[in-house]
């Protein structure tokens, strides 16, 4: 009897082993199923890890080309004037990395975060402001003094920058789309100089333009440009005014922006003025005079 | 079944040993071309800073402000009178306030050198070298690195713009 149960119990371990060893196997299987995907896996991220170095450096090689092209066309025009439309490209490559694929795109509607509720403050408009958009304060009645602060008896509000900056983003991609790198930059406008005044200044790049007589108690609006050599006008200048001191008659100036490009003058009384508007540009003080105003 | 499972195993011995076969060479690789990257963004962003117009050809060396300075403009300070009593933008750069990089291949090495002080590697493997000034584009060079990989050549490129170079 021992014997026999002995025998039985034999025969029944042989029969397990047999099963352990296929489900081991399948096991195995498994296993070697999972190991191939890691390592296939970690292949494809090592595959795309260079991919997305080689990218970065596709990028910047073109961000650093659209800033050359910048400087080059600010030489003869102002960066609000720049033909961006050439420049925004789609699919488009170097023949080093052909695999790498170039879209550029640009705006210059640059968002600004909004201002804190009931603070009393406005929404930034789109675009930069001198000091800080971030600070961003504006005149609400058109009647104030629109350089002056008179709530904070601050100076000045913000200063509109909207037409110095865009908003640049370079795509590249790669694998047929699958992969995707982005590169966004602020290019801004690379501060030509302008055009060299005359020794007298009698001859300068601020040119002042209105009109040439206004009676006493009217007003007229007068607007400051400054211009690079080949008279394109430069965008975004903050100008001073006053009336040159030799003038014979007298007159308020009130700023109709924020930059004060343009003015308006309103004569107390009659006699011969001069308008001087100097601006401060690229590090260098330049005056302009308007013509004599009777 | 020994023999289904010598087959399996033996399967996955191939594999793995290919496998780490082919991680060490793309390891290789990838410190190449990490290398190379790392190398052309350095030079690039220290060429950015130059304040004097970088030499092209396979040894490129410019100046650059030295960043613990203070004061290197000497911009006027501003003036309210009528007549502008200096409308000029002087860059008054005295010689203690910049100094001259210069990158250079030595040997498979692009190294670095600032003056006074020794000469250090920022890329290996390195076969070619060459700074060029881009036609049509002012201020802007472009940078060639090649570096040698597993029998092979691979070049990268990148395009700088220096605003502060005359």
């Amino acid at each position: 009897m021992w014997f026999y149960n002995v025998s039985k119990r034999s025969r029944t371990a042989k029969g397990m082993l047999l099963a352990e060893a296929i489900i081991a196997s399948f096991l195995l299987l498994f296993a070697f199923i999972a190991a191939t995907q890691l390592f296939d896996a970690s292949l494809r991220w090592e595959s795309s890890s260079t991919g997305e170095r080689l990218a970065a450096l596709v990028a910047e090689r073109r961000m650093e080309d659209l800033r050359g092209w910048v400087a080059e066309q600010c030489q003869s025009t102002g960066f609000d004037n720049l033909n961006w439309t050439s420049q925004e490209v789609v699919d488009d490559s170097y023949p080093e990395s052909p695999a790498f694929l170039i879209t550029v795109n640009t705006t210059d509607q640059i968002e600004n975060t909004p201002a804190r509720p009931a603070t009393g403050r406005v929404d930034p408009v789109p675009g930069l402001h001198s000091p800080s958009s971030t600070f961003y304060a504006r005149a609400l009645d058109a009647n104030d003094d629109q350089q002056r602060n008179q709530e904070w008896q601050s100076f000045p509000y913000s200063r509109d920058m909207t037409a110095s900056a865009r908003l640049v983003q370079i795509t590249v991609t790669w694998s047929n789309g699958r992969y995707e790198y982005r590169l966004v930059s602020l290019l801004t406008d690379s501060i030509e100089p302008a055009a060299t005044p005359s020794t007298d200044f009698t001859t300068s790049p601020v040119v002042v333009s209105g009109p040439g007589s206004v009676s006493a108690g009217g007003s007229a609006d007068y607007s400051a440009q400054v211009r690079l050599p080949n008279n394109q006008p430069i965008p975004d200048v903050t100008v001073l005014w006053s009336i040159r001191p030799t003038s014979g008659g007298s007159a308020s100036i009130r700023p109709l922006d924020s930059s004060a490009r343009t003015v308006r003058i309103t004569r107390q009384s009659s006699g011969a003025i001069v308008l001087v508007a100097k601006v401060r540009y690229r590090g260098k003080e330049i005056v302009g005079y308007s013509n004599v105003i009777n | 079944m020994m023999g289904l499972a010598s087959i399996i195993l033996f399967g996955v011995a191939q594999l793995t040993q290919r496998t780490l076969e082919t991680q060490k060479f793309l390891r290789k690789k990838s410190e190449s071309i990490q290398s190379a990257t790392l190398g052309c963004e350095r030079l690039a962003s220290e060429m950015r800073e130059a304040v004097t117009t970088p030499s092209t050809g396979d040894t490129s060396s410019w100046d650059k402000v030295i960043p613990s300075q203070t004061e290197v403009m000497g911009i006027p300070a501003p003036t309210f009178e009528l007549t502008p009593s200096s409308p000029g933008w002087s860059r008054a750069y005295q010689s203690n306030q910049l100094i001259t990089v210069t990158y250079s291949v030595a040997g498979t090495n692009l190294q670095r050198q600032v003056t006074g002080s020794i000469a250090a590697p920022v890329a290996t493997d390195v076969n070619t070298f060459e700074v060029t000034a881009v036609s049509g584009r002012d201020k802007t060079f472009q940078i060639e690195l090649a570096i040698s990989e597993q029998k092979r050549v691979q070049t990268f490129v990148t395009q700088v713009f220096c605003p502060g170079a005359p």
